[in-house]
């Protein structure tokens, strides 16, 4: 069966269709582990106490 | 570079809620689940904070090392008062002011969230999305909702539902959807849609494979469709085609992302 970005082409505007790439969720099993502990650490980013993890090296 | 912190993580789902130890610079330290199944949150909200305790416990982090508490639950809620309204597979979650509890019992700063924006914000931070500067993640289950980075900031919007893209409609005629209106995504892609909806045509068809490969027509689920299309089952074929094609014609129209995320 055609794949989700063949498709796509029909339905997306090219310039920013042509921006865009569309890949799956690489936490997996483990999304639940780090999602309330996400909302944490994004929050107290937004207040300055949290580098975001690419800001910090 | 500072030393990583411990921020205890809780998720809260319509059957279980994950519990986790997580530290500041995404190590998973460690996690434990506590069932959520048709039970009351006074039943449930102490068996979380001693699920959190034992995990600090364990991990031997005295208590007042811990920085914060996260915690996210299914819309509806009021995102600025930290309340669950009533999420539709948590009936007997009515208006409970979750974040302030945790935060009583901890002793520390709680900040909360739905768990789309939540699921959005783990994968931009420690999965798919790291670095990048915007993106959508897309949660594809019983119903669908997007957690959306603009310009390095989750985008939540006058009402905090920025998300929820998962009521954009495609076909004004299309099928009748939960939320009272018609031909929305999730009323033709949601899996709760999708079950409903074979269910439906199938329920004169006690020899087809889906309903053979569920058993009976109440256990038809999303599984049972993938498992058909596997078979090569030409119903379960057209379902699934139908089903990536309103997919295709929705995404493109979610906010523009350079870089998406999704996940089922
Ligand atoms: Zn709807």
């Amino acid at each position: 069966m055609k794949p989700l970005l063949e498709r796509v082409r029909k339905y997306g505007w090219k310039q920013p269709r042509e921006a865009c790439s569309i890949v799956p969720g690489k936490l997996g099993s483990k999304l639940g582990e780090y999602a309330g502990a996400s909302v944490a650490l994004y929050a107290l980013h937004e207040i300055g106490e949290w580098d975001l993890p690419w800001q910090n090296n | 570079m500072a030393k990583p912190f411990p921020i205890l993580g809780f998720d809260v789902g319509g059957t279980k809620v994950a519990v986790s130890l997580v530290l500041s610079d995404g190590t998973l330290v460690a996690s434990s689940r506590v069932p959520n199944k048709e039970r009351e949150p006074d039943d449930v909200l102490p068996a979380m904070v001693s699920a959190g305790k034992s995990l600090l416990a364990d991990a031997g982090i005295p208590r007042e090392e811990l920085k914060a508490v996260g915690v996210c639950t299914p819309s509806p809620l009021d995102f600025k008062r930290g309340i669950v309204m009533a999420p539709p597979n948590m009936k007997m979650w009515k208006h409970v002011p979750i974040r302030d509890f945790l935060a009583e019992e901890f002793g520390v700063r709680a900040f909360f969230d739905n768990d789309a924006n939540a699921s959005g914000l783990a994968e931009w931070l420690f999965g798919s999305g790291v670095g990048v500067q915007d993106m959508l993640y897309l949660t594809m289950s019983t119903g669908i909702g997007a957690g959306v980075i603009a310009n390095g900031h989750l985008l939540r919007g006058a009402t905090c539902d920025a998300g929820e893209v998962g009521h954009m409609i495609l076909d004004a005629n299309g099928p009748l959807c939960n939320c009272g209106l018609r031909g929305c995504w999730e009323a033709f892609s949601g899996g709760r849609a999708i079950a409903q909806r074979m269910q439906r045509e199938l329920a004169d068809k006690p020899n087809s494979t889906i309903v053979k490969l569920a058993g009976s027509l109440e256990n038809i689920d999303m599984k049972t469709l993938s498992d058909a299309v596997l078979a090569n089952d030409p119903y379960a074929c057209a379902v699934w085609d139908g089903m990536m094609e309103r997919n295709a014609q929705s995404s493109p129209s979610a906010p523009s992302p350079s870089s998406a995320a999704t996940s089922s």
